[in-house]
């Protein structure tokens, strides 16, 4: 039997980082100054902001929709439901009430999926060369790579950041007006090694050459680094099993 | 480039765009998502793509990729993934965004894309530039453009 300190479906925890645009400025802040009514010119003109800006307002015009929506389909279920009570209809207001929860429970876990893809995609990362203006997301760019760590047996994969390499804030140098951004990026991958490991750090550094194999092979990054952090170990499946990759 | 010409341009390059071997489609706007997601409320959500899958837009496949259904709410008239027509009020699509800041100079193009899974993003996202520069090529050989490519989700 595998004991295991995580429920299988455990998200790993986390707190990602506030996701910084193209242009440099924080995407929070460009989401603060349009509900808070304050413009700049750089904002006016910056791609990067104005689309950040569109699909916030694209979220709010949606979800204002989805608001009316259910509250009108909420008033009609109320008012079917009144006309069927106290007759033999009490029994059909009761399966029209449940179902109509449970297709109001599904919307809300597609919409809040939605939400969380669509504002939290976590950072663009760069792709190819310095002015080649290539980006893939964070998000996107972390499933090959712990799918790759899970491929090393007993593994399994947990929290996956990439940052771009060597940069704490927006890059200052500019060619042509545009900001020269970095290249290379860094990988921590946090792991539930298998118990009975015998030499962590070597089962570490094989789930890195996975990790870096897939980063060239299925993506084009240009990885300068991979953290490996084990913050749990579990008892192994039975022997032959590979990881719980997927 | 006039703005009468832009609305070709964006249905040229939206149709460049989805030629490229290894794009799924252009990404869609989270209004179109929604509407995606309330049409399934009344199913199971039952996709590939929906466990862990933050970035991925699998399950919005149908809709995002054929598109040919008429406009609803805010995106109003426009070609198959809600194209952009200056002027009409209608919002431009959310995958491909077409500006040119202070209204001189070379023009900005914002492409993002959902890829099919397999495919190695570096060379999808410079296929989908090349597509791109060849397009401009093709329709305003003497415009410049900034391209930037930008992959959001994975199907």
């Amino acid at each position: 039997m595998t004991t295991r300190i995580h429920p299988p479906d455990a998200p790993p925890p986390h707190e990602p980082d506030d996701e910084r645009l193209p242009c440099g400025r924080l995407l929070s802040q460009v989401w603060t100054d349009w509900e808070e009514g304050v413009t700049d010119a750089h904002r006016q003109r910056c791609p990067h902001c104005r689309a950040a800006v569109a699909d916030l307002e694209q979220l709010e015009t949606a979800v204002r929709a989805l608001r009316d929506g259910a509250a009108d389909g909420a008033a009609g279920a109320d008012a079917a439901d009144g006309a069927a009570a106290g007759g033999p209809g009490e029994a059909g207001a009761g399966s029209t009430a449940s179902r109509d929860a449970d297709i109001a429970a599904r919307l809300t876990g597609r919409v809040m999926d939605l939400v969380r893809r669509e504002l939290r995609p976590g950072r663009p990362l760069p792709l190819g060369e310095a002015g080649e203006d290539l980006w893939i997301m964070e998000s996107v760019a972390a499933r090959p790579l712990r799918a790759a760590a899970e491929e090393v047996p007993g593994v399994r994969a947990g929290s996956c950041r990439i940052a771009p390499a060597g940069t704490a804030g927006p890059a200052q140098v500019t060619v042509a007006g545009r900001p020269v951004r970095p290249t290379r990026v860094t990988v921590r991958l946090e792991i539930h090694a298998p118990l009975a490991t015998p030499d962590l750090p070597r089962l570490a550094e094989r789930v890195r050459r996975h990790v870096q194999a897939a980063a060239d092979r299925h993506l084009g990054l240009d990885v300068a680094g991979v953290d490996i952090l084990v913050t749990d170990l579990i008892d192994e499946p039975d022997s032959g099993e590979k990881g719980h990759g997927r | 480039m006039t703005q009468p010409q832009l609305p070709a341009l964006t249905e040229a390059l939206t149709a460049a765009v989805r030629g490229v071997p290894g794009v799924a489609f252009l990404k869609p706007g989270i209004a179109r998502s929604l509407r995606t997601a309330l049409r399934r409320a009344d199913r199971p959500a039952v996709s590939a793509g929906s466990a862990g899958s933050a970035g991925s837009a699998g399950q919005d496949v149908p809709d995002a990729h054929h598109g040919r259904h008429t406009q609803e709410g805010s995106a109003g008239p426009g070609g198959p993934d809600g194209s952009h027509h200056p002027g009409d009020g209608a919002p431009p699509p959310a995958g491909l965004r077409i500006s040119r800041p202070g209204g001189t100079g070379p023009w900005t193009i914002d492409v993002r894309i959902v890829t099919r899974a397999g495919t190695r993003a570096l060379d999808i996202t410079r296929a989908t530039r090349g597509a791109v520069e060849a397009c401009l090529a093709t329709h305003f050989p003497t415009e410049t453009a900034h391209i930037t490519v930008t992959i959001t989700g994975t199907v």
